[in-house]
């Protein structure tokens, strides 16, 4: 009996429960094919993990922060959780579900939508 | 996957009893920007799709703000960016269908060169092309788990697939992986086996 496919990657990945990490790696001890699959699913992780990652160009940065101001927003959208304070854009999350039902109506979208954001 | 730095962290909740200050839209472009820009560029392979999807991905959550819950901003930019990805993917699947023959060879090859891609990402040229070799449904799994720092159960709820079709295609991705490696660069150096006893 080898070691099920999917407890080699569970195995490396540390998403195994105790018991049956035990297990596997009493397996993979004795059994020099598990022992490579194992070792061939970690070199993988290996090759993948800490990598440094791209840098962000500063075009898309500044595109990314022009988004308020440039976004298609079809009426309705984002209605009573936008406001602007201080000349910068914010936000507060959204009430939960239950407040939802019994919050007070929508004010009218004309009031949020993308014009509302033309101020710079 | 750390929640320490995702916006509206529990004590988010109420704000206005609080005091806790809503984050501006500034803030959540410098903060979670560099992450989705590096998910959006080992999945798609290439820097112009990965500002692509990067750039669809805020404006999908500068849109729907309203529906954001507090504490999964992290998790609900993952979903959004790698949906926005497969979707990319069926879309030119689709354009390669059914383009005539003629046509296929002139569809753009996005591939740049190995330099251009080691300039950009300062990323292994060779990995990053063993990542392109994958099936998406493969790819986008191994890329969370190995380079996002998702649990398996985090990528399930990502891509709602099973937790058992979660670890099959990061198991048959990462055999799939490691064999381009090795087709890629023959010699190259085996890397030190990681905490497996």
């Amino acid at each position: 009996m080898h070691l099920a496919t999917e407890a080699m990657a569970a195995l490396v990945d540390n998403e195994l429960s105790g018991g049956a990490a035990a297990r596997a790696r009493s397996h993979v001890s004795r059994c020099a094919e598990c022992s490579a699959a194992v070792a061939a699913q970690a070199e993988a992780k290996t090759a993948l993990y800490g990598s440094a990652g791209p840098a962000l160009p500063e075009t898309l940065l500044s595109r990314l922060a022009q988004i308020p101001f440039t976004a298609e927003m079809a009426p309705g959208m984002n209605d009573g959780v936008m406001a602007l304070q201080g000349g910068s854009l914010m936000f507060a999350p959204a009430p939960l579900p239950a407040q939802v039902q019994t919050r007070a109506p929508a004010p009218p979208a004309s009031g949020f939508g993308r014009g509302a954001f033309r101020l710079r | 996957m750390t929640d320490s730095d995702a916006i509206g962290s529990p004590e988010g909740e109420l704000n206005a009893a609080s005091g806790w200050t809503p984050p501006t839209w500034d803030d959540v472009v410098r903060q979670h920007s560099a992450r989705v820009y590096r998910l959006a560029y080992r999945l798609s392979g290439n820097a112009q799709d990965a500002e692509d999807l990067t750039q669809e991905t805020f404006v999908r959550v500068f849109r729907s703000l309203a529906n954001y819950q507090p504490g999964t901003f992290e998790g609900w930019l993952h979903r959004i960016t790698t949906n926005l990805f497969l979707d990319m993917v069926r879309r030119r699947q689709r354009v390669r269908f059914e383009a005539l023959p003629d046509d296929a060879e002139r569809l753009p090859s996005t591939g740049p060169s190995p330099e251009q891609v080691y300039a950009d990402t300062h990323f292994d040229p060779q990995v990053q092309a063993a990542l392109d070799a994958l099936s998406p449904e493969f790819r986008v799994p191994v890329v969370l788990c190995d380079i996002e720092g998702l649990t398996y159960e985090e990528i399930a709820a990502t891509l709602d697939i099973k937790l058992g079709t979660v670890r099959s295609r990061i198991h048959r991705g990462r055999v799939q992986l490691r064999a381009a490696l090795a087709h890629l660069a023959p010699g190259r150096a085996r890397v030190p086996m990681a905490g497996i006893a």
